[in-house]
């Protein structure tokens, strides 16, 4: 008997077991928050270089107010130092400080800063710099072998050369040139971006062009290729590897659900989608945003995008750009970015 | 009571088959699950930054929503999406309260808010939106509900799936906003995130069959227009696009950073009719459906089997409904020996299925990946939500067996708000 009753009160026990953390819980409500959605959240290209501007908005009047090696503390998110940084003593950063610069500077090679540098005009930085994150109002420089930990953002012209590492954003209000070979990236913005500066770039191509072709509102499916030199008026969507043979012209978006190749001098007048890998041939024009689930590799004198407008270069694993290469807007890899 | 032999094999033979649809589903439930935690996250494309952006309709249809539509309105009038690329229509479907006063004070106010008022033709969400779209300028139409509350960057996220000409529609992911209201509500808030942060996102990675949800989420205007719109005999009107998209080739995109907050039942009754109705309109679609989705060519083996999958889940309760009976007359038959030395798989199966269900490992990975801690312990309480909902869904589907069978028409019953707003705003 007394075994029958310690069974049912141990089955009692373990019924009841189950739900009593989670009736502790509705009653203590440790947990019982909605999940939080940020409602302001819009995309910015340039979030980094914007938002860090406008927490010192309302310190600027007393910046500009400091005369050089002065610090002043203010209040962001914690309580952070600034100083003013010297024209003439410009490698003397100061672990704790935010390092502002009235002047056009020229930092020496091998600096380092551990907070950010914002400078209100021009900014070179020298050979193998490692720099945290840096504002520059004006038009920046990175000599060979510099290294962005966090950020970079420019109001006017970025130039950068070889083997530089732009860390997770490379930012510009006008124009971002990777003239050297060898820089890697995460994200890149400006309205035109150029690639390997050296060559001379290919002229964007005219969309009045793309009046002389009618209209299209329809879907083709599972097509492999486009002939040489042919013209397909009409959006795609193929589940075979597709191939986009020589100057060839696509007036429609594409989206592939393997691997997909564009050989030399191919137009698509409109987006690209890919769920593998895309290749893209030399001397290719396509107007709209690229999206690649898997792997990008860009040839020479490629043009993305168009020229005005702002589109974007979406690539989930790895991008190796080429040369001569002109992107009108944004870049984004999940991978590693790599120009060569 | 005699029971001839033949009826007592086919409770046998029903028994039998209940365990393997559950085991089935449970199979179902467990891959997702582990391609959510372990597998290759799809991107959506929320990164997309492109300033072709698309003019777009937002579609919201009101029935005596004063309490809420302040709300809604306000949130969408605070949007990036540029003023001259959206509209808002609202409609106010048959109100009567305050909704359409409160519409024409937005109307004056706001250039691109243009109210829709009916008072007369055919009620109910579907053939609200028919009308709205016949005077929608927007070649991608949004809806939300009235008692969402979209954030700045939603719609500019919404509308770029549209960039892929293979996208008829997309979904974003609903979130309670009122969670810590009762016990039902954080129930709910269980449910919706693994719904949607595990199961949608999964049926997206895999390639399957996300469903639009008729809220947070947006559809190409001309592909309804070319289509007579939405069908309005049928409840679940988000369901019927879902595969009429599907079966014509166009797919729905899942987009997990879409997130709107929405009301969510506060009353057991009022979540009773909701789910009842959700299960009728499902199961209408599925009656219309199942043909349609075996002879698509558009669709792979794994996406009709995905898509069959889906169009049964409300007809899952039912089965299992049946299948409880007939285990307890079974048992009372004494004829519980089904089969000898499978007996233990047997129970092994029916243990996983009736007593240990699969959707709990969704909903405890969806908690995990949403940084969620304590509410985890009201997994449990789950259960409790599953025969809640047997009843109801099984009425459900009844309902939408004798619609089928005898054409009867189905009436659009709106889910009660229990915000408390003021005038120009909601507390």
């Amino acid at each position: 008997m007394m075994l029958v009753i310690f069974c049912c009160l141990l089955f009692l026990i373990m019924i009841v077991y189950p739900f009593w953390p989670g009736y502790k819980e509705m009653k203590r409500g440790q947990d019982n928050d909605n999940l939080y959605i940020k409602k302001d959240y819009v995309k910015d290209p340039r979030y980094f270089g914007l938002s860090f501007r406008n927490l010192l908005e309302p310190f600027l009047g007393q910046i500009r107010e400091l005369s050089a090696g002065q610090t002043l503390e203010i209040d962001l998110s914690k309580k952070e130092l600034i100083i003013l940084g010297q024209a003439d003593k410009p490698q003397a950063f100061v672990e704790d400080r935010i390092t502002i610069f009235s002047e056009d500077i020229i930092l020496p090679p091998k600096s380092t800063s551990s907070k950010e540098i914002y400078a209100f005009k021009k900014l070179e930085a020298g050979e193998m710099c490692e720099l945290r994150a840096v504002a520059i109002d004006s038009d920046g420089y990175l000599h060979q072998g510099v290294k962005i930990i966090r950020w970079i953002d420019t109001k006017g012209c970025l130039v950068v050369e070889s083997n530089c590492d732009l860390g997770i954003s490379a930012s510009s209000e006008t124009k971002l040139v990777l003239k050297g070979n060898n820089c890697i990236f995460k994200r890149l913005f400006a309205p035109s971006i150029e690639i390997g500066g050296t060559e001379e770039f290919v002229k964007d191509y005219d969309s009045s062009e793309l009046q002389k072709y009618p209209e299209y509102n329809d879907v083709d499916y599972d097509i492999e290729k486009i002939r040489e030199n042919s013209v397909f008026i009409n959006n795609i969507v193929t589940h075979k590897k597709f191939v986009v043979h020589n100057s060839a012209t696509i007036i429609g978006s594409v989206k592939a659900y393997k691997n997909m190749c564009l050989e030399e001098n191919v137009k698509i007048w409109g987006n690209v989608f890919c769920e593998r890998d895309l290749v893209i041939g030399n001397c290719c024009r396509i107007t709209g945003t690229v999206f690649v689930q898997g792997c990008l590799k860009v040839g020479n004198n490629v043009v993305l995008g168009e020229k005005g407008k702002i589109k974007s270069v979406i690539v989930r694993k790895n991008i190796v750009f080429g040369r001569g290469i002109v992107i009108h807007g944004f870049v984004l890899t999940e991978g590693v970015g790599k120009t060569i | 009571m005699v029971m001839t032999p033949y009826v007592i094999a086919f409770l046998k033979f029903y028994f039998i088959f209940t365990v393997i649809v559950m085991i089935l589903f449970a199979i179902r439930h467990f891959i997702f699950t582990f391609n959510r935690m372990y597998c290759e996250q799809k991107l959506y494309y929320q990164d997309i930054i492109d300033s072709d952006l698309p003019f777009i309709t937002v579609l919201i249809p009101m029935h005596n929503e004063e309490k809420v539509a302040h709300g809604v309105l306000d949130a969408l009038l605070e949007s990036n999406y540029p003023v001259e690329k959206f509209e808002v229509i609202p409609i106010n479907d048959f109100s009567e309260d305050g909704t359409k006063e409160i519409l024409e004070d937005y109307a004056v106010r706001y250039g691109n808010i243009h109210p829709l008022h009916r008072n007369s033709g055919e009620r109910g969400k579907p053939a609200a939106l028919n009308r709205a779209m016949e005077m929608a300028q927007g070649e991608i139409i949004v809806v939300f509900d009235a008692d969402y509350l979209p954030g700045k960057g939603l719609l500019e996220n919404l509308s770029t799936a549209f960039l892929d000409p293979e996208v008829g529609a997309v979904m974003g992911r609903v979130v309670p906003v009122n969670t810590k209201a009762n016990f039902l509500t954080r129930l709910l808030d269980l449910e919706r995130s693994g719904g949607y942060q595990v199961d949608q996102q999964a049926r997206y990675n895999l390639n399957l069959i996300p469903q639009y949800g008729g809220t947070v989420g947006g559809y190409r205007k001309d592909l309804m227009m070319g289509t007579d719109g939405f069908n309005t005999k049928i409840l679940a009107e988000d369901t019927e696009l879902t595969y009429r998209l599907f079966c014509s080739g166009w797919k729905v995109l899942y987009a997990n950073s879409a997130e709107c907050y929405e009301e969510a039942p506060e009353a057991w009754h009022i979540r009773a009719r909701q789910i009842a109705r959700w299960s009728r309109g499902h199961n209408e679609v599925m009656f219309r459906y199942v043909w349609k989705l075996v002879k698509s060519k558009y669709l792979s083996f794994w996406q009709k089997l995905d898509g069959m999958f889906l169009l049964f889940i409300y007809m899952m309760p039912v089965i299992l409904f049946f299948g409880l009976i007939d285990s307890i007359l079974l048992f009372f038959l004494d004829e519980m020996d089904i089969l000898e030395g499978w007996w233990v798989l047997l129970f092994l199966g029916a243990y996983n299925t009736f007593g240990n269900f699969a959707p709990f490992y969704q909903v405890g990975t969806a908690n995990v990946i949403d940084g969620s801690r304590e509410r985890i312990l009201l997994l449990p309480y789950l259960a409790f939500n599953f025969y809640f909902y047997l009843w109801f869904i099984t009425k459900g589907f009844f309902n939408a067996l004798v619609d089928v069978l005898t054409r009867r028409e189905a009436k659009w019953q709106k889910t009660e708000r229990f915000r408390k707003e003021k005038p120009g705003g909601f507390t």
